[in-house]
């Protein structure tokens, strides 16, 4: 599964909300720990998922281990 | 009390002064008429022809609301329509409506409206089938179940966990290619009442009835828009998930009494049910139905969802263009929603029309909610800032959007 972050604020000015891509079925949520969709982006970070940045830069290993300790 | 008793053979008759008479079979009394007038019946009373009550009816199941599962005909399903769905590991599945399947590994079972295509029992139409995909052996700490969890608002009148609390009686129609007993649990997160029902035919629809012992020890979770308690059905859970005693509250956290079957332990395996239904009273009754309008919006509190449904465009909301790649558009909910969503699923195709008339295909994010209604990010391209833009669904009726989070 690919991840990508964003901003769901439309005045906010850091990513607080992910999207799937490439799927038939686009799920975008933000980071509320009841969400299931949520729920399964955190186990799917903590399985090697990809993840991309607002600017669709793809995030390395250690700077998606960093983004997952400030999750929810 | 005057008296007049039926036995084999004759016919007893003793008097009183009281003014109450009995009327007994047997030396037990069958019908009771005090000094007042008053009736009283010992047991089932069947009346052959119409009743009419000249002021109030009082009994203990209720008239409003009397089924307090939702989409208990498993007619509804907003996520799948009818698509069968596999179980996920360690993660919830939704099938029909409002009914969510629990698996510790994945791939066990599979879910699907009217799974197998039998006939549903006399007045249904939809049922929720389950079909093994092996011959599983759960570990002691495995589960395997699936229900429904029942909101706070909805069992608040019940008392669980008061000294008056009120009996529960189950009931529902079964079908299986296994027979033997199998079992299911009402919970509370501090209490427990696990329950059995036997299916004595293969292939048989059989029609179940469970009446549960008042729970005066065990509060429900919630009394308000949260848990209230989960009604739930075991498909094979392991040992550490069986016992307590049938139709009784315990402090066990349990999906069944113990020795019932273990539906994913047989490869192929199915369970078909429907017709579901969890009332107040200590008898279970014939099934609420509701209206479909009713039942889907009781649906759509815990799932607000768009679905194209055939048409070619089909208009979701409107909105406004904010840059050249993106619009703004706020999706009014059909009801007042349990808890605004956190997030959106969707699939099918999207496009935006300007108020210029230019189309461009869009793609949807969640933005934020309320429990009325949700903003969405919509992008797309050539749009221009400050437009009015009409969101929709085209391709000829395979949109649908599903906003999450509202569920229990």
């Amino acid at each position: 599964m690919t991840y990508q972050l964003y901003i769901a604020e439309l005045n906010g000015t850091k990513p607080d909300a992910a999207m799937t891509i490439g799927q038939a079925q686009t799920k975008s949520f933000i980071f509320a720990p009841d969400n299931t969709d949520y729920q399964q982006f955190k186990k799917d970070l903590a399985n090697g998922a990809q993840l991309s940045d607002a600017n669709n830069n793809i995030m390395t290993a250690n700077q998606i281990s960093a983004f997952i300790s400030t999750l929810p | 009390m005057t008296t007049i008793n039926s036995i084999p053979n004759a016919l007893i008759s003793a008097t009183d002064p009281t003014g109450v008479l009995n009327i007994q079979t047997n030396s037990t009394t069958a019908l009771s008429i005090a000094s007042n007038s008053q009736v009283a019946i010992a047991n089932t009373m069947y009346v052959a022809n119409s009743t009419t009550f000249a002021t109030n009816v009082s009994m203990p199941n209720t008239f409003g609301f009397k089924n307090r599962i939702i989409n208990g005909a498993m007619v509804i399903d907003q996520r799948n329509s009818g698509a069968s769905v596999n179980n996920s590991a360690g993660a919830y599945v939704f099938s029909v409506d409002r009914f969510k399947f629990w698996g510790t590994n994945a791939n066990i079972f599979k879910v699907q409206q009217n799974a197998g295509s039998v006939t549903p029992p006399p007045g249904f139409t939809n049922y929720i089938g389950v079909t093994s995909l092996a011959a599983t052996t759960p570990s002691s700490t495995d589960q395997y179940f699936f229900g429904q969890i029942i909101e706070g608002y909805n069992i608040a009148d019940i008392g669980m966990g008061t000294s008056y609390a009120k009996q529960i009686s189950i009931s529902f129609w079964a079908y299986s290619s296994l027979t033997g007993t199998f079992g299911g649990a009402l919970q509370t997160s501090a209490g427990t009442c696990p329950f059995s029902y036997t299916i004595i035919s293969a292939n048989t629809w059989t029609y179940c009835t469970i009446v549960t012992n008042p729970n005066t020890s065990y509060s429900p979770n919630s009394t308000t828009n949260g848990t209230g308690m989960w009604a739930l059905f075991d498909l094979g859970s392991g040992s550490t998930f069986y016992g307590g005693t049938a139709n009784t509250w315990g402090s066990t956290a349990v999906n069944s009494v113990s020795g019932t079957n273990k539906l994913i332990s047989t490869n192929g395996a199915t369970l078909y049910l429907t017709g579901f239904q969890l009332e107040v009273g200590t008898q279970a009754t014939s099934f609420d139905y509701r209206p479909y309008g009713t039942e889907l919006a009781l649906c759509q509190r815990y799932l607000p969802a768009f679905a194209s449904a055939g048409a070619t465009q089909s208009q979701i909301s409107m909105g406004q263009c904010l840059t050249s790649t993106t619009a703004a558009c706020v999706v009014p909910f059909p009801v007042s929603v349990r808890t605004p969503p956190t997030g959106i699923s969707a699939s099918g195709t999207f496009n935006m029309t300007q108020s210029n008339g230019t189309s461009t295909s869009a793609s949807l994010a969640f933005s934020q909610s309320s429990t009325l209604c949700c903003q969405i990010i919509v992008t797309g391209s050539g749009l221009s800032a400050g437009n009015a833009t009409i969101l929709a669904a085209t391709g000829g009726g395979n949109g649908l959007l599903l906003f999450t989070g509202c569920e229990l």
